[in-house]
């Protein structure tokens, strides 16, 4: 999958001059220093590509309306019941023991317990790609290694992944990493590296 | 009892129509300060009824409903459709509200203006739309109120899907699906058409379309999806308006019956500050801007 990103506007600092290449089934991890533009690069990558990824957001969900994991789910499966990967999309729910929190409201959530929710109704989706930024915040190490299984688990159905995170020591699948930085006004991609 | 049922019936599906031009508007602006009045929805009414009426009376025309009613359709359809793309584009609807607020309070000057001219020359002014009350409710407009409510009916079935992932917030439902443009234009196409026909026929119902989605949403929406929101909540909000206007025609002040959109604007006004006072940590007042 190519994606390329020529702008003049989408950042505030910077010009945008970003090609990145993933196949399929293979992760591309993201990194670069804190404000340099990995989140818009994302944003913009998702917006220019919306059919073919989901997007993992980094920010909190922005529910309107309050409602428990339980409805969030019923409504969810029910409205994405066509893209959705079902069996992967359980697993998980389990595997993140959001199945034992059904009752509880969205608002209540911790910010661990949100991020879980967050990637379980992302990356099931019968997509190409995903997208996600900061996947591994708030969550505790048991969680982060069901992470890894779920990261595995998606590059086995050949989907390519986009990975944002400064920690990259809880993946355990072959990566590139690329480091974005801002350099003479521009956001370019500084350096490639395959581990 | 002719004259009861349509006038109850107009009742009934006009708080129905308020009911959920509120709903659709606050979850399209993710906002519950946003309303077909706060927004503007309503004095864009009022003002273009004001006109209308002038213009009639300038070329000495008579005025029927249906006239009315079908010369202002094209105009509200077409805001509707822009206001959609207008609104979607919005970073901070807090700012919107303001202006629409500015709007109400411009009309309400310009109403004032136009009656004191009015009366000046003594010519007939429609006083009574500023509070809104069912005494000529009629055939025609129980017809009119239907038809706009089936067209929410018709909407709601095609865009089903679209409505409940949409509702999940974008962050969700921008994996779900990628364009929202053509459920957004219907929602705000219908808020005109709605706010339009109650305020044309009836008159303008102030604060309604604000506090009638949030009493939906906290009584009866928990318990549901959006279903119990827009339609259960709606007719139970239909209700409250048919109670308050069967009280006001069975209890008349020395032998004048009081506009029930006073009574309800002023039971709203009040139920609104009572909930905003009571649930100041709840998710639901949260007024949050999208990136």
């Amino acid at each position: 999958m190519k994606i390329s990103v020529h702008q003049k506007n989408f950042l505030p600092h910077a010009r945008c001059s970003v090609d990145l290449e993933v196949d399929e089934g293979s992760i591309l991890l993201i990194q670069g220093e804190n404000g340099a533009g990995k989140t818009s690069l994302a944003r913009e990558i998702f917006q220019q590509n919306q059919n073919e990824m989901s997007y993992i957001r980094q920010e909190s969900l922005d529910l309107f309306y309050d409602r428990t994991l339980g409805q969030i789910k019923k409504l969810f499966k029910d409205s994405a019941s066509e893209i959705l990967d079902n069996e992967l999309f359980e697993k998980y729910w389990h595997a993140f023991e959001l199945h034992k929190k059904h009752d509880r409201l969205q608002s209540s959530l911790s910010g661990g317990e949100e991020q879980m929710l967050k990637i379980c109704l992302g990356s099931c989706l019968k997509k190409k790609a995903v997208i996600l930024d900061e996947p591994s915040q708030n969550l505790d190490s048991e969680k982060k290694v069901i992470l890894k299984q779920l990261v595995d688990e998606l590059r086995m159905t050949r989907k390519s992944l986009f990975i944002i995170d400064h920690d990259e020591k809880w993946i355990s699948s072959p990566f590139t990493k690329v480091k974005v930085a801002v350099i003479e006004g521009e956001l370019k991609v500084e350096g490639t590296w395959s581990i | 009892m002719e004259y009861l049922i349509p006038r109850f019936l107009c009742a009934l599906i006009s708080g129905m129509i308020l009911s959920q031009c509120g709903s659709l508007i606050q979850m399209s602006s993710r906002n519950i300060l946003a309303s077909p009045s706060t927004l503007g929805f309503d004095g864009l009414s009022i003002l273009w009824i004001l006109i209308f009426h002038s213009i009639m009376l300038l070329f000495g025309l008579d005025q029927p409903v249906l006239i009315l009613f079908g010369a202002g359709i094209p105009l509200f359809v077409i805001f509707g459709w822009y206001f959609s793309g207008f609104i979607r584009n919005q970073k901070n609807i807090n700012r919107l509200i303001l202006i629409g607020l500015t709007f109400n309070l411009l009309v309400g000057a310009v109403f004032s203006l136009w009656q004191f001219l009015f009366l000046a020359f003594n010519l007939p002014f429609p006083v009574e739309l500023w509070f809104g009350h069912f005494r000529f409710a009629n055939t025609s407009a129980t017809l009119i109120l239907i038809m706009t409510e089936v067209l929410f009916i018709f909407g709601w079935i095609y865009y089903r899907k679209k409505f409940i992932s949409f509702s999940l917030g974008k962050s969700i439902s921008s994996n779900i699906c990628h364009n929202y443009s053509s459920l957004h234009a219907f929602m705000f196409i219908y808020v005109a058409i709605g706010t339009f026909a109650v305020v044309s026929l009836f008159g303008a119902f102030s604060f309604l379309g604000l506090i009638f989605p949030i009493i939906a949403r906290r009584f009866w929406f928990k318990k549901a999806d959006l279903w119990g929101e827009l339609f259960a909540g709606a007719v139970v909000n239909g209700l409250f308006l048919l109670g308050i206007d069967a009280l006001c025609y069975y209890l008349p002040i020395y032998g004048a019956e009081v506009p029930v959109g006073l009574i309800a604007t002023a039971v709203g006004a009040v139920s609104l500050i009572f909930l905003l006072w009571k649930s100041d940590s709840h998710l639901e007042i949260l007024a949050k801007n999208q990136k």
